[in-house]
């Protein structure tokens, strides 16, 4: 089950083509929800919180968790997010490095959301003008030292780049199945993650190493967009090959970096672009070492790319093509 | 004193006219390791000593029939080298289930297994079996600093101390760190920065790899030793291959004259980001994970900038150039006449570049006094590499039992991760992931 | 509270400490070193003549106590700001209006540093005696984080040269040529010392201040570093620096408990010395409550980054904990990065590194220099935020809504 590609079962969310002219305004609808996951060494399942598309009422029971649904956006359009809210807290939705006008909630002397919330049971709606291009985490931005531990994120993608044919989502985050049994706040000292996720998927040791599916051919460039929603910082290594990084939170570097591994800090996105020399699997892992399960070695941020011979039928079309 | 007149006699031989050749690269100047095309490592079982009397098992790469060691063999190849490493799996486990599969990974490089030895596939490599062998082939194609380590089990193999070091020295020269004029340096020292988490070992000692997991030491990962190189200040500073540190036999001690140019080679080596600090002077980071920060092939580091603390992240490599002249400081570090008679020496600028064209001291500074009063010996606590003088190269008296460490007074800086809690041996300060940088007068022979 | 009842001890140890030093030294003195001063206040009073380009203060290192924002006392090592208080010719009581003022006064973060380029610094440094310690005979010292081309004798690492003992001064000497982003800390016993809180901001203006350059439209005649065109051209400058402490730790010392170096785990993110919200109080906090440090404030930098629509603001963000990494983050707004570890962030032939983000990762010991720029059309009263993305690190030890944020006004 976990060598399913990720990408082909979240549900994804398309707000507007990617060179939408008409009229570049996409309001998507999503909700906060009671949610369980069960880790790849146990049957009981952990609470979680979660974004799921929103089916238009709660959901009766926790549903199966999973990240956020993908959502992709063309650059310059009006993003609208409506937000239910079925959980018994009040959440909000914030997107780091989409800049939008916010309007925090205060209590007393702090301020205890970046922005205006959905009480529990009710809704709240956002909206961000002329958005970038890029890759983005969604987060909730209500108490998140809590709410986004357990569980309450997922990924935006706005354009692409023309150097890329296809591109790959990688989106990192950690459980510490202690602070979800009470849905406490993370604290500096509570926080001890067990397990290690990339797309949703803790990888355990003894079973198939997830595969994360692209378009990705030999000379072809891939995008790669990292995205951290944990709360540690990661090192995504490319084992073999190199990456050259070319943006970060949707801000593109004045030269691009060439390098095998890449820190990925906490809440930060990343832009990549590999070019695959050889078919088949090539590794992706995380040198620092969030390479076990519940403990155990031999699982964590670990997935496989997989990249495909040389496409000769497909190739000689675009030939073609190029030359019409 | 002596190191005075030596310097002295350097200006007397550089007016008489005579090019004392200086720039060959001496054997002590580079970093040891081993080289060739063909390896043998071996990964088995050793045991690693710390400064507080502490001994940690350890599993390690050894070179060939020799001794585990931590980190493993620094593996020096040459540019468009065909690099054949053969690995044999001698480890030996404790408790009742087997010796874990081994392997080595080489990130940056092409690898591939020889068809004739291509040992079993694994999740990130081909691996070796218990008692048997794997061989990986790859060209080192490009120059540069680059790290390998176990990709069989990472979380626990890396921190049981499977990880080494790889050099690929350019086809310009060994003095050269890439095929660049500007990448030339004079001295290079090792810095491959990990840490530990002894309740890990002792796990493994006495009960064995599979115990580990129960014990959920993997995720609630926490280190209490820090280590440049294997060792823990202040063994770093010991010589290469000291006999009480067998599995432990690369030092780091940097040491350069005013002027010379010390290639830093940083590697994450393991798990933990490092923020390494060097006294003295901001570097120049010229490269990272092997490649020459540049805009385009062939133009040099021109993406290069300097910093003073170099954010060492698990795996990747930087590469740094640092130096040091003491320019601008407002005063002369040889000392002024005002000090007294002993400390006239003159600054020779022939070639206009502000600088001693021998000593590398900064001529316009030359002869400013020393700027404040020193209080006395009473208010005052001193290092052991304090040699009793503000001045470079000078060793002056000092109260008994105090200095001593510095014989030739020169310069000495603290170099060390900047999280200080590393800074330790447990909770024996100063230790961990230290050492000192000397920079000696010129004239005085680095060994 | 379980320490309160030690710090009823105070006013008897103040007198037994004084009284342990007067018989201690006819070597130990203050010392203050400032050319052109004569009275030892490391300033320039009436009648005396300030040499040009010339710079001054006087540090005391000791020990006191600070607030954390969940309300906690908390005991603490640190640097006073004893400049301005005269110490020569030294009368048998003078020099003790010094040790008053300097005893228990420590502050965190330390007193900030602004220098110019081309400066000559002569900074003095009188080592106080830490009072809840008397059993402490631990000199200090200045590191000059970052300094360029340092000499040993004034770079303050004890191992490699000198530190100065109870009741003596130090007088350190830079000259200032590197503008830039930088920080200082105690570096005796180092791993202690500055888990303990002796750190501080120390940033140096560069010689294109007072000068004019256009940048994006706007004139700026303030900047981070020489750039040549007003690229770091700024509307406000704040330093922002990233610290963290571990309350067990700090009162094991307090206690005269054995010390947990290597188990040491912050518990306690800061901002400037302060968890959030008392990083948004603009003011200097009270002193820490029931007079445990003679009533002195000892928290006076205040994080609150506050600026017009249009304005750039410069964030001189530097890291001092001593255990982790940090990732500081905007909400809101972008951050482009111009500088880092106090240099211009450009290439050794100009090319221009600068680039734009949202969060920047420091270790301890590393300093970086990041321009935001307000909205034109920001209304009045709009937040923006700056914070953690180790979002654990939001709290005040235990108490969630707090630890290392501060918030970004439009005003």
């Amino acid at each position: 089950m976990t060598n399913i590609s990720k990408s082909l079962r979240v549900p994804v969310i398309l707000l507007a083509a990617f060179f939408s002219v008409a009229s570049p305004v996409s309001a998507i609808d999503l909700a906060a929800v009671e949610a369980e996951w069960t880790p790849p060494d146990s049957a009981t399942p952990i609470p979680m919180w979660g974004f799921i598309a929103d089916p238009g009422s709660c959901p009766a029971g926790p549903v199966a968790w999973d990240v956020g649904p993908l959502q992709v956006g063309s650059p310059g359009a009006t993003l609208t997010i409506n937000l239910r809210n079925c959980l018994s807290e009040p959440v909000s939705l914030v997107i780091p490095g989409q800049n939008a006008t916010l309007t925090p909630v205060v209590q007393g002397n702090r301020v205890t959301a970046f922005t205006h919330e959905a009480p529990a049971g009710g809704t709240a709606s956002y909206t961000w003008n002329n958005i970038k291009a890029g890759t983005f985490l969604y987060q909730s931005g209500s108490n998140p030292a809590k709410q986004v531990h357990m569980g309450l994120y997922g990924a935006l993608t706005v354009g692409t780049y023309y150097q890329a044919t296809d591109e790959a989502l990688l989106l990192y985050s950690e459980i510490d199945p202690a602070l979800h049994a009470t849905a406490a706040a993370a604290t500096p000292l509570t926080y001890k993650p067990k397990y290690f996720l990339i797309n949703g998927d803790a990888f355990a040791a003894g079973q198939a190493v997830p595969v994360v599916s692209a378009n990705a051919q030999v000379n072809k460039n891939l995008l790669l967009r990292f995205v951290n929603a944990g709360l540690m910082a990661h090192v995504p290594v490319m084992q073999g090959p190199y990456m050259k990084i070319i943006a970060e939170d949707g801000n593109p570097y004045p030269y691009a970096r060439e390098q095998y591994s890449v820190l990925l800090a906490a809440g930060k996105t990343l832009d990549a672009i590999w070019r695959p020399e050889q078919s088949g699997t090539h590794a992706l892992y995380d040198r620092s070492l969030s390479l076990s399960s519940n403990g155990a070695p031999g699982g964590g941020m670990l997935v496989y790319l997989n990249v495909q011979p040389f496409p000769w039928i497909l190739f000689m079309p675009a030939i073609t093509g190029a030359g019409r | 004193m002596q190191t005075r007149v030596i310097r002295r006699a350097l200006q007397v031989t550089v007016l008489g006219g005579v090019f004392m050749v200086l720039l060959a690269v001496n054997a002590g100047a580079m970093i040891q390791g081993i080289t060739g095309t063909s390896f043998n490592l071996t990964a088995t079982t050793g045991h690693i000593s710390t400064p507080d009397s502490g001994s940690y098992l350890i599993w390690g790469y050894a070179n060939g029939a020799g001794l585990a060691q931590y980190p493993g063999p620094t593996i020096i190849v040459n540019e468009g080298d065909q690099v054949q490493v053969k690995l044999t799996n001698s480890l030996t486990v404790a408790g009742a289930g087997p010796a874990p599969n081994v392997s080595i990974v080489f990130p940056g490089q092409h690898v591939v297994v020889s068809p004739t030895d291509p040992g079993i596939p694994g999740i990130l490599a081909n691996e070796a079996a218990p008692g048997g062998t794997v061989t990986y082939q790859f060209t080192a194609a490009k120059p540069g600093t680059y790290t390998y380590y176990s990709g069989t089990d990472s979380a626990l193999q890396v921190e049981m101390g499977l990880i080494g070091a790889m050099i690929v020295r350019p086809a310009s020269g060994a003095n050269y760190a890439y095929n660049h004029p500007d990448t030339q340096f004079d001295r290079e020292t090792l810095f491959l920065l990990s840490e530990m988490d002894p309740r890990i070992h002792q796990v493994v000692e006495t009960f064995g790899p599979d115990a580990v997991a129960a014990t959920g030491y993997l995720a609630n990962y926490f280190p209490v030793l820090w280590f440049i190189n294997g060792r823990a200040a202040p063994d770093t500073m010991a010589d290469n291959g000291v006999p009480w540190l067998p599995n432990q036999p690369y030092n780091c001690m940097p040491m350069m004259n005013p002027g010379d140019r010390l290639l830093m080679r940083v590697i994450g080596g393991g798990r933990d980001m490092h923020p390494f600090h060097f006294h003295g002077n901001h570097a120049r980071v010229i490269a990272r994970d092997g490649r020459l920060l540049e805009s385009t092939p062939g133009a040099g580091p021109d993406l290069s900038h300097e910093l003073f603390t170099i954010q060492s992240q698990p795996g990747s490599t930087v590469d740094a150039i640092f130096g040091w002249t003491g320019q601008g400081l407002g005063w002369d570090i040889y000392g002024s006449p005002a000090e007294g008679p002993e400390y006239v020496h003159e600054c020779m600028d022939m070639d206009n570049d502000d600088f001693d064209d021998m000593t590398h001291e900064y001529c316009p500074d030359h002869y400013k006094p020393f700027p404040v009063t020193l209080p006395g010996s009473l208010e005052l606590t001193f290092g052991g590499f304090y040699s009793g003088s503000p001045f470079l190269g000078l060793v002056q008296s000092l109260p008994p039992g105090e200095g001593g460490m510095n014989p030739n007074g020169g310069y000495t800086y603290m170099w060390h991760s900047h999280t200080e809690k590393e800074m330790v041996n447990y909770d024996i300060f100063p230790g961990g992931m230290m050492t000192m940088l000397i920079i000696e007068a010129p004239g005085v022979m680095i060994h | 509270m379980t320490t309160k009842r030690r710090y009823s001890l105070m006013g008897a140890t103040l007198g037994g400490f004084l009284a342990m030093l007067a018989p201690l030294p006819g070597y130990a003195a203050i010392n203050v070193q400032c050319p052109g001063d004569t009275n030892g206040s490391a300033t320039w009073d009436a009648g005396e003549v300030q040499p040009p380009n010339t710079k001054c203060m006087h540090l005391g290192a000791g020990d006191g106590f600070i607030t954390m924002a969940d309300g906690a006392t908390q005991y603490i090592f640190g640097f006073s700001d004893l400049t301005g208080l005269v110490t020569k010719p030294v009368p048998p009581d003078t020099g003790d209006d010094v040790m008053m003022e300097g005893m228990l006064g420590a502050s965190f973060p330390a007193p900030p540093i602004m220098l110019d380029e081309g400066d000559e610094f002569y900074l003095t440094l009188t080592n106080v005696g830490m009072m809840m310690r008397p059993d402490l005979f631990d000199p200090h010292s200045v590191h000059y984080h970052g300094f360029p081309e340092a000499a040993p004798i004034f770079d303050g690492v004890p191992d490699a040269s000198i530190s100065i003992n109870m009741g003596s001064s130090l007088t350190y000497y830079y000259k200032i040529n590197d503008p830039g982003t930088y920080m200082y800390h105690c570096h005796v016993e180092a791993t202690e010392h500055m888990q303990m809180g002796m750190l501080g901001n120390l940033y140096v203006r560069p010689v294109q201040d007072g000068t004019t350059y256009t940048y994006g439209g706007r004139d700026y005649t303030k900047f981070a570093y020489n750039d040549g065109d007003g690229s770091t051209g700024y509307d406000k400058d704040y330093p922002i620096q990233i610290g963290s402490m571990d309350s067990a730790f700090h009162n094991a010392s307090l206690t005269v408990q054995p010390l947990p170096f290597a188990l040491m785990e912050d518990d306690y993110p800061m901002l400037n010395g302060r968890g959030y919200p008392d990083t948004v109080n603009p003011a200097a906090l009270p002193p820490p409550a029931g007079n445990v440090n003679g009533g002195k404030a000892s928290q006076k930098e205040s994080s609150l980054i506050e600026a017009a629509p249009g304005e750039r603001v410069l964030l001189r963000i530097s890291n001092l904990n001593v255990t982790r990494f940090y990732t500081l983050a905007t909400l809101g707004v972008d951050m482009t990065v111009v500088g880092m570890n106090a240099k211009l962030l450009r290439g050794p032939d100009g090319k221009d590194l600068y680039y734009k983000t949202n969060s920047v990762t420091l270790g301890g010991g590393e300093s970086v220099d990041a321009i935001i720029e307000i909205p034109v059309d920001a209304a009045a009263g709009t937040k923006y935020f700056l914070y953690t993305t180790n979002l654990n690190y939001l709290s005040n030890n235990t108490e969630p809504f707090g630890g290392m944020m501060t918030e970004i006004r439009v005003n």
